[in-house]
């Protein structure tokens, strides 16, 4: 048995400071009644003092019981107080690395690394909360070995000489990058977000309320204060909003070597998320209706393995580049991939289909918009307004939708954009498409169309689809996909 | 029909028809026990009026779906379903109004049943399951025989992984 090692001592600490933090309002509120005899805040002061007490052991417990090693070709894991487990994780089914570094791990010059696997389920990745960055660039270093399957099949004598592949830094956002991402995001609305709460805070606890409105209606008298007053305001929003995008994703820097993609960001909180470019399941390039006006774009990249929530999500490429920038981009992070930027619209007939297909919507509103009969603005057939200016919406998205789309299929690759106001282009190969579907209503067949799609493997599990392509079109979308036996190598 | 998309022959037992109208008659027929028994109650411990109503209304829309899952539906699922198995790819096309089809390579498939109710078990049917990393797909109403085989066609192709997963 090679030798399993404990995890970082100060685990104990940060689970601890997970669990203070998800309990601060609880504590707060009981703390705050200290002065209170009530048998209530009695109650709460056992009950907080009894979990801190548990946490503290189950915490040091856990410590000694857990341990990990990496071995040659995978982690094991053992864990449980009570009842043990141990896991065996192989090191090339780990889809990507993610190392995150919040300002907690800074302060102890430590860091957190998760690796995810593919698979679904609880057990689907493997993480370490508390690591030294040292133990974080060997346990790294042991992955990235395998994270690309060629190596596996076919080590590589001669990488060995070259050790350190040529690490190519492709983007870091400039200070008009930052300012103009901040301007797309809308963060200098921001302020109003912060002072509201704020003010509510405050009032809470001083009821400054009409002090503050007082103060107001003096203000407002002088034509110069009031423009004083207003450009400090604007000034402030926009500060705080860069401020907050610089925090955000100022230290953006997309890089690459021959083998995996490396994006990092954060500055009080740092993320790092590196990805095998083989292991690449698709690209996705989301342009809002903002995005669109100022020729901004989002690329991501989907990965088989988890990505964290929304607000985490680590996988994009900076959100706010020029869309020529976020094209060249791709060309250079994974040259097998190519954008064609000519993709082709749906014929006139898809419309047409599109435009008869039921306003089952509509139909159900206006049924009972006819049934309750709403007086809307103070009209009595306000209610048949209602109706005619939804249907009037929905057709206009139905046109707006068909604009949207476009469809293009080039070699093993295959590119589908769809949006009404924004739009989302789905970028992916042949090979990493695990199943295609055709599907007909009797109106598609009528007029000889038929609805497309296909399943990538990310997580979860992304569909997409494409309605009202031309039969042919579809019956070759079929056949190509068959024919992906050519390039799929078997192990 | 000129339009039609590349089809997998291979069709389901002929007798799936049968098998399947009587799952759908006795399904129903205890849908509509079940509805009785509360009718009953309801007038026994009289109830209020619109639990008598709920009845009906159910009552009603169980004959409807009875008509359809019992004289319609065994004939077309039958009469559109087809499946092709080869060594590369699995087939599934099916339905009239909602054509569906599916093009699933072997490589793809995770775990493949067998499995068998007791109406299928009087007609000697099963039915085959297919589970892929995206989705989950039916045959309904094979012979053994054929089910078996099948079955371990697609174990056997599925055994073959590809690089990169």
């Amino acid at each position: 048995m090679m030798n399993m090692k404990r995890y970082h001592p100060l685990s104990i600490l940060f689970e601890f400071a997970a669990f203070l933090k998800s309990y601060a309002i609880l504590a707060f509120v009981v703390v705050v009644n200290l002065n209170s005899d009530s048998w209530f805040a009695w109650l709460g002061r056992i009950l907080l003092i009894a979990a801190v007490a548990l946490t503290l052991i189950a915490s040091i417990m856990k410590w000694f019981t857990r341990k990990y090693a990496a071995g040659e070709l995978s982690f094991h894991l053992k864990s449980g107080t009570f009842e043990k487990t141990e896991r065996t994780i192989y090191y090339d089914k780990i889809q990507n690395v993610q190392r995150h570094t919040s300002f907690l791990h800074k302060l102890f010059k430590m860091t957190s690394l998760t690796f995810e696997t593919g698979s679904t389920g609880m057990n689907s990745n493997v993480k370490f909360d508390v690591l030294t960055r040292s133990e974080a660039n060997r346990l790294e270093a042991f992955v990235k070995e395998f994270m690309h399957a060629e190596s596996v099949t076919n080590p590589q004598e001669s990488g060995a000489v070259l050790e350190k592949p040529k690490r190519m830094v492709h983007f870091t956002p400039t200070r008009s990058d930052t300012v103009k991402a901040s301007f797309t995001s809308f963060s200098f609305l921001l302020i109003v977000v912060i002072g509201a709460s704020l003010f509510s805070k405050i009032n809470q606890l001083f009821d400054v309320e009409d002090y503050v409105e007082g103060w107001l209606e003096s203000v407002l008298t002088s034509g110069w204060l009031i423009a004083g007053v207003t450009a400090v305001l604007v000034a402030l929003a926009v500060t705080i909003g860069i401020i907050w995008t610089f925090v955000k994703y100022g230290t953006y820097e997309i890089a690459s070597d021959e083998k995996r993609i490396y994006i990092s960001k954060g500055v009080l909180d740092e993320t790092a998320f590196s990805i095998a470019k083989n292991r690449v399941q698709a690209v996705e390039i989301t342009q809002s209706f903002m995005k669109r006006i100022l020729g901004l774009a989002e690329v991501k990249l989907i990965s088989a393995g988890n990505l964290g929530e929304d607000e985490d999500e680590v996988s994009t490429l900076y959100p706010f580049l020029p869309v020529n920038r976020a094209y060249a981009m791709i060309a250079e992070l994974l040259p097998d991939y190519e954008v064609i930027t000519d993709s082709s619209r749906l014929p006139r007939k898809s419309l047409i289909a599109r435009l008869i297909k039921p306003y089952w919507f509509w139909l159900i509103i206006t049924i009972l918009l006819i049934y309750f009969r709403p007086a809307v603005f103070k009209l009595d057939t306000g209610w048949a307004v209602v109706s005619i200016a939804l249907l009037i919406l929905i057709i206009l998205s139905r046109i707006l939708g068909f604009w949207n789309t476009s469809y293009a299929r080039r070699g093993r690759f295959i590119q589908l954009s769809e949006g009404i106001f924004g739009k989302t282009t789905f970028i992916t190969r042949r090979d990493k498409v695990i199943e295609i579907f055709v599907k007909r209503t009797k109106l598609q067949q009528w007029f000889g169309l038929a609805t497309i799609g296909f399943i990538n493997r990310a997580k979860p599990v992304r569909y997409e689809t494409l309605a009202d392509l031309p039969i042919q079109e579809a019956k070759e979308f079929a056949d190509w996909y068959a024919e992906r036996t050519e390039e799929v190598q078997l192990q | 029909m000129k339009n039609d998309i590349q089809a997998p022959t291979q069709r389901l037992a002929d007798r799936t028809v049968s098998a399947f109208r009587w799952a759908s008659i006795i399904s129903h027929g205890i849908l509509l026990v079940v509805l009785g028994i509360v009718y009953a109650a309801s007038l026994y411990f009289s109830w209020w009026t619109w639990t008598q109503w709920v009845v009906y209304i159910l009552a009603g829309l169980t004959v409807l779906s009875g008509i359809w899952s019992i004289g319609f539906r065994p004939v077309y699922l039958h009469k559109h379903f087809r499946y092709g198995v080869t060594d590369e790819f699995l087939q599934i096309k099916s339905g009239a109004f909602h054509e569906h089809y599916a093009l699933i390579p072997m490589t793809k498939i995770q775990a493949v049943s067998t499995s068998q109710g007791p109406v299928l078990r009087r007609f000697s049917l099963y039915t085959l399951e297919i589970e892929t990393m995206g989705s989950s797909h039916g045959i309904p109403g094979l012979p053994k025989e054929v089910a078996i085989d099948v079955r371990n066609q697609i174990a056997r192709c599925a055994k073959i992984k590809e690089v990169d997963e």
